[in-house]
């Protein structure tokens, strides 16, 4: 597999008017997935605060993963 | 683009950053800023009262990789996020989003749709064609990241951008 090309050009002339037109693209797709506004978030309370034991279990799972990863060579 | 990989990805994400305050700004009361996971951020998430999941994450060198603080009136960190693209380029995996857990709901805004844009304007910087949430732990993380448009197919969240 080919190593993908810088994308962005971040030091082409043009380079401001195409992060601002992503920068539109991205709000857009956020309001029309919210419903029509940022007001509209759906409320997630704490549900992406992690507990101790969910931070232990995704470490686990990262171990394991890794050692699989290299059991398989 | 004579920048080596670190450099030139560096520049990225801080135009990222600055881009994705812009459109949170656009339509928010509070005052977001963005950063990368540098020692600042690492400090303030000790105060989490717990070791992260990604502390020892083998990724943290890997040139490309996503990650953004996330910071009320720019000394309150409220999440924290990192992932990276795939060797192609063509998906972003977000292996954490992780909300600070000793700042009360109400006052702080909802940090999905913070780490939701961040993730896609990085995302159309690098070329990529979709976002993948990984490992999401819990039934009420799935059924949350679906209300932002993520399909479920059992194992990662994805969406096509």
């Amino acid at each position: 597999m080919i190593k993908p090309d810088k994308h962005f050009d971040l030091d082409h002339p043009d380079a401001d008017s195409k992060a601002n037109k992503i920068a539109q693209e991205v709000m857009e797709s956020l309001i029309d997935r919210l419903d029509g506004s940022l007001d509209n978030a759906p409320d997630e309370g704490n549900i992406l605060s992690y507990t101790q034991e969910e931070v232990e279990a995704i470490k686990h799972a990262k171990k394991e993963r890794k050692a699989q990863t290299q059991i398989r060579g | 683009m004579n920048d080596s990989d670190e450099i030139y990805y560096k520049r990225l994400r801080e135009r990222c950053y600055r881009l994705s305050e812009q459109i949170i700004k656009s339509s928010d009361t509070y005052n977001i800023s963005l950063s990368e996971i540098d020692s600042n951020a690492i400090n303030a998430s000790m105060r989490f009262g717990y070791t992260w999941a990604w502390d020892d994450d083998e990724n943290i060198d890997l040139p490309s990789r996503f990650e953004v603080a996330v910071w009320l009136n720019k000394n309150r960190l409220i999440s924290l996020c990192r992932g990276k693209p795939t060797y192609d380029h063509q998906n972003l995996c977000l292996e954490i989003i992780e909300a600070a857990p000793k700042v009360p709901f109400n006052e702080r805004p909802s940090v999905l749709p913070i780490v939701d844009a961040t993730a896609e304007v990085y995302a159309r910087l690098i070329g990529a064609a979709e976002i993948r949430l990984m490992e999401p732990t819990s039934e009420s993380r799935v059924k949350l990241y679906k209300r932002y448009g993520y399909h479920y197919n059992g194992i990662f969240l994805y969406r096509r951008i």
